[in-house]
């Protein structure tokens, strides 16, 4: 609201003194969007009508459930990439054949929050064949392939409570970590059925190690770390010098769980944990640890058979760090820390604590130093606490308010995100002091560097997430989009380009060139190896059948028909599955289904794909399908009949596609 | 007990933005909180009443 300020000592009484004379003030920043951007950031960012975007940016959807695709440095969405939540658009969640994916031990859940995405790594750089995304609500990991951008598995997280610190993969994407928001009691029922006031004694957290399978993506659970009750933010793996190592922010360590804004913001320094974790392995190899009955989902979807199939896990092997030792550490830290970064060396590992006032940099030589001389301070909950003073490099000090999440460039530089102040600082390694600051349009969350998590960044931008845009685009009601903001960090100093509406609450984000995504590109299915047990490879082995009150029509589509397109002898009582193969095999050419008052979304059905539509008609009658998905100049002649007879009638059945005479 | 001139009081409650961005003595306060006070809407009124009740803490 532009309100001016009270000029006058009219309304006060004797205390006296004015009312500041401040400018009218729009917004929250004093500089004015002509004064933010500079010179000629149109041209660094307008990608021309035909030409590519340099990069793609994989972004999370938050409470969307899903991911989205930016390229940049356009700033256009590519592609809203369903994961965790049905999808009308494309029927993700809704065909029979996708609905597996999202089947859990709690049953069939349309939706989650999806807040980190992971570039799957070879040799510790993103190399682009998969991007790895975590399900914070019912613990769970998706695996989307990037050849067809489309979710190729999910696993389910057992022993888990919010899986927050997550996915965060290895060097060669041998594991991606889970790591649980919220302890809770785990073992038997009784174990479990405990007062919440007995967190100290029963709430636990797990970390889980999954492995990816390199063929397949199919993922399962090799190992899981029982931990102390307290609650993991985020994770990155070690490299070079630290590989083997986990580091996840932890905070909570008072232990609370009760109005935690206060209650868990007391102690100066929670911790980040360092997990040794080729040593767990190592034990799990030796069959150490104990294999605990727990049924957890995992699904994976066929791309030979259009079929996601789910597995139900029975069991998973824990390791307690209390009798497998020098499996875990914790290493002081202030204060409520979020972002747990490990440069692109691998020696330093950056803490970023949201209440802290500085930033402590650990040094992975000295972590190592700690351990072998056993410098602790104690331990916590049996678990040794290195001495802070001992393992770190140093502290950036007074960089800004409510640090969050670091990423780096390949010059030795750090930016880090600060909420509360609003801005990105950028600092060196070297002298850990700030060399640049710059703010951002509003409440950065986390922020993104093209490969700033990995051993070799491609730097060019940092991008910010933003939680609160308020007067940055046209208003839009109650309800705002987040946003994402562009500089350039080509020189020494930061320089805004772009920003964009997002979907969603983008979370995290990462991004790599172009160039590693673009040539693995699956344009179409081949219909040749099309397995689908329904599958019709022309239109001569379309055809109906009954089995008992099933009817199964095996249809077809290309442009610009179905076939069948006149369907009779169904009646009331059946469930009728259209199982549609498009014949397709060009790119770009999907047909779409959907039938009146079918309680499901459309199908939307990729060329040498079939996806079946299960529908129960309820209303005697002709009842008209058609395609959806404009696909050609006769898109609109796309169409077809199907007559519903009433229960127990003896109407034929009867599926065909016939020339009609036009009559004279 | 640090006590505040009356006007600075109404600043903060009816422009709290503003005053968290220029206000050294607002700043300190965001400093120590890590959370910025959020801006209720008051009307001047409003922001009046509540400082006359604050008046007699």
């Amino acid at each position: 609201m532009k309100r001016k300020l009270i000029p006058t000592l009219l309304l006060l009484s004797a205390a006296g003194g004015v009312f500041l004379l401040l400018n009218t003030l729009n917004g929250c920043r004093p500089t004015t969007a002509q004064v933010a951007v500079q010179g000629d950031a149109a041209s660094k960012v307008y990608v021309r009508p035909g030409a590519y975007d340099e990069f793609y940016n994989f972004v999370s959807g938050g409470f969307s459930g899903q991911m989205s695709v930016y390229g940049l440095p356009s700033g256009r969405m590519l592609r809203h990439i369903p994961v965790f939540s049905q999808d009308p658009q494309s029927g993700w969640g809704y065909s029979e054949e996708t609905k597996p994916m999202l089947m859990t031990t709690h049953g069939f859940i349309p939706w989650d929050d999806s807040h980190h995405p992971e570039l799957s790594q070879t040799d510790g750089v993103p190399d682009g064949k998969w991007c790895f995304i975590n399900g914070n609500n019912t613990p769970r990991i998706a695996l989307v392939d990037l050849g067809t951008f489309r979710t190729k598995s999910i696993i389910e997280i057992p022993n888990c409570g919010g899986n927050h610190s997550s996915p965060f993969t290895t060097g060669n994407s041998e594991y991606v970590v889970a790591g649980t928001r919220f302890s809770i009691p785990m073992g038997s029922d009784a174990e479990r059925d405990v007062p919440i006031e007995s967190y100290r004694e029963n709430f636990k957290g797990t970390v889980s190690f999954i492995h990816p399978e390199p063929e397949t993506g199919k993922m399962s659970i090799a190992f899981q770390i029982i931990t102390p009750g307290v609650n993991f933010d985020l994770s990155h793996a070690g490299k070079g010098p630290s590989e083997g190592w986990f580091f996840f922010s932890c905070y909570n360590s008072e232990q609370a769980y009760s109005l935690m804004e206060v209650n868990a913001s007391q102690r100066d320094k929670d911790f980040v944990m360092a997990v040794n974790w080729k040593k767990a392995e190592q034990y799990a190899k030796e069959g150490k640890g104990r294999k605990v009955p727990v049924e957890y989902y995992s699904n994976w979807y066929n791309d030979e058979t259009h079929t996601g199939e789910s597995t139900v896990m029975k069991e998973v092997l824990q390791l307690d760090p209390r009798e497998l030792k020098d499996i875990i550490y914790f290493m002081p830290c202030p204060k409520s820390p979020h972002g747990c970064d490990v440069d692109p060396t691998g020696q330093y590992i950056v803490g970023s604590g949201k209440l802290a006032a500085l930033i402590p940099v650990f040094q992975f030589s000295k972590i190592q130093e700690a351990i072998a001389k056993n410098d602790v301070e104690g331990d916590f909950m049996g678990i040794p606490v290195l001495k802070y003073q001992s393992v770190i490099k140093g502290e950036v000090k007074k960089p800004g308010l409510g640090p969050l999440h670091t990423e780096f460039d390949a010059n030795g530089f750090a930016y880090t995100s600060f909420f509360v102040s609003s801005e990105i600082v950028k600092w060196s390694l070297e002298t850990l002091e700030p060399v640049d600051r710059v703010p951002t349009y509003y409440s950065i969350g986390h922020l993104c560097v093209p490969g700033g998590d990995s051993k070799k960044p491609w730097g060019k931008y940092v991008i910010a997430y933003n939680k609160i845009t308020k007067d940055r685009y046209l208003p839009t009601g109650p309800e705002l989009a987040q946003s994402a903001q562009l500089f350039s960090i080509d020189g020494d100093k930061m320089e805004l380009l772009l920003d964009f509406p997002t979907i969603g609450e983008p979370h995290y984000a990462q991004a790599l060139p172009a160039e590693l995504v673009k040539p693995r590109e699956v344009k179409f299915f081949d219909i040749n190896k099309n397995k689908h047990p329904y599958l019709a490879k022309g239109e001569g082995e379309t055809k109906i059948e009954r089995k008992g009150k099933e009817v199964h029509v095996w249809m077809t589509t290309i442009r610009s028909h179905f076939t069948p397109d006149n369907i009779e002898g169904v009646k009331i009582g059946d469930e009728v599955y259209f199982h549609v193969t498009n014949l397709e095999q060009d790119w770009d050419v999907p047909h779409g289904f959907a039938i009146k008052g079918a309680a499901t979304a459309e199908l939307l059905i990729m060329p040498g794909e079939t996806q079946t539509l299960k529908w129960v008609p309820d209303q005697i009658g002709v009842v008209p399908f058609y395609c959806t998905d404009f696909c050609s100049a006769l898109h609109q002649e796309m169409q077809g009949y199907v007559r519903v007879s009433p229960a127990g009638s003896s109407v034929e059945l009867k599926a065909e596609t016939r020339s009609v005479d036009a009559g004279s | 007990m640090t006590k505040r001139k009356p006007e600075w009081i109404m600043n903060m409650i009816v422009h709290t933005d503003a005053m968290l961005e220029t206000d050294a003595e607002a700043q300190k306060m965001l400093e120590e909180c890590l959370v910025r006070m959020p801006n209720q809407n008051l009307s001047q009124d409003e922001a009046r009443q509540v400082l006359e009740f604050m008046r007699t803490l």
